[in-house]
């Protein structure tokens, strides 16, 4: 009976751990995924952070990015 | 005879005039988060009393990229010491709108470690800190005798050489290039004087309520990002 419980809790104990591990894996694909399309174009002004534009979908992201960005800060009089 | 040795002394001192320094540094900062290396040298000049720090931005070289760039440097940020008063006061800005600022030198809170090096010729020994949400590894050396160095920092029982900060946003790194030291009568006049100053205090209660607009404005529209809490000292706490 002992050798029986011990067996069952050793099988739901590594079903769980394997579960646990396909949900890590979905998760790592998902977010390389997003990743993998879209850019986020950062401008800085003396080395600090200034703006930020990040757009997902379609071609030419970055650039597409860089133009809102840059369409955005038109009025800094610093390009 | 003892006149005319006085006159002598008094002549020397007067054409050698004070003690002064000069030091390049190279300064890096590496944003972790966007991959992105800024490198400007900057300039420290001072005479123990007074000192002038000026960060050149308008040659920096950056790893621009198709998704990292910089606007054009309208002016680089000078800061000015008082080091008896042990008072900063330099400029800087919320979206293009400057303000001087005047803040506090009082306020390291440095720790002298065992550990030594040599940079430039010069034995440095280590010491360490945490100031505004970084922890920061200095060397300085006592054999140039000016409790300077660049940026804010002084404080210490000798000339910073080597100061750097490391985590998993931001790096900052600002090391000796050339040390020249000379005597000199060179004046070091606070480019701020007479000009409106806000405490550093003020400075950030401003930039919190513009980061809380951030957050706002991207709660309706998330394409407006929200402002990063801190570049090299955190404005806005959690």
């Amino acid at each position: 009976m002992k050798k029986l419980l011990f067996m069952g809790a050793l099988l739901l104990s590594a079903t769980s751990f394997a579960n646990d591990k396909c949900e890590e894996e979905k998760e790592i694909v998902e977010k390389e995924d997003v990743a993998a399309y879209c850019c986020t174009a950062v401008l800085r002004y003396n080395g600090k952070w200034w703006d930020e534009q990040t757009v997902c979908g379609g071609s030419n992201l970055c650039a597409e990015a860089k133009n809102i960005l840059l369409a955005r800060n038109k009025n800094t009089g610093l390009e | 005879m003892k006149k005319i040795i006085l006159l002598l002394l008094f002549l020397s001192a007067k054409s050698f005039g004070q003690q002064e320094y000069a030091v390049t540094y190279d300064y890096k900062i590496i944003d972790k988060k966007y991959g992105n290396l800024t490198e400007v040298k900057t300039y420290l000049f001072g005479n123990g009393k007074y000192s002038l720090y000026e960060e050149d931005f308008k040659h920096e070289k950056t790893s621009e990229s198709e998704n990292n760039f910089s606007l054009k440097s309208m002016e680089n940020p000078i800061f000015f010491k008082d080091l008896a008063l042990k008072k900063t006061t330099f400029k800087d800005q919320i979206r293009m709108k400057f303000f001087n600022i005047k803040d506090s030198t009082a306020v390291f809170d440095w720790k002298i470690t065992a550990e030594k090096k040599t940079i430039l010729g010069y034995a440095c020994q280590k010491a360490t800190m945490h100031f505004r949400g970084r922890n920061y590894n200095a060397y300085f050396t006592d054999k140039i005798p000016f409790q300077d160095g660049p940026w804010k920092f002084s404080g210490l029982p000798g000339m910073i050489l080597e100061i750097k900060s490391d985590d998993s946003d931001m790096s900052f790194s600002i090391v000796a290039e050339k040390v020249e030291l000379k005597k000199g009568t060179s004046k070091f006049e606070n480019p701020y004087l007479g000009k409106k100053v806000i405490s550093y205090v003020a400075f950030v209660e401003i930039y919190n309520k513009k980061y809380q607009e951030s957050v706002a404005n991207n709660a309706q529209d998330p394409n407006i990002p929200i402002w990063p809490k801190a570049h090299q000292e955190v404005y806005v706490e959690n």
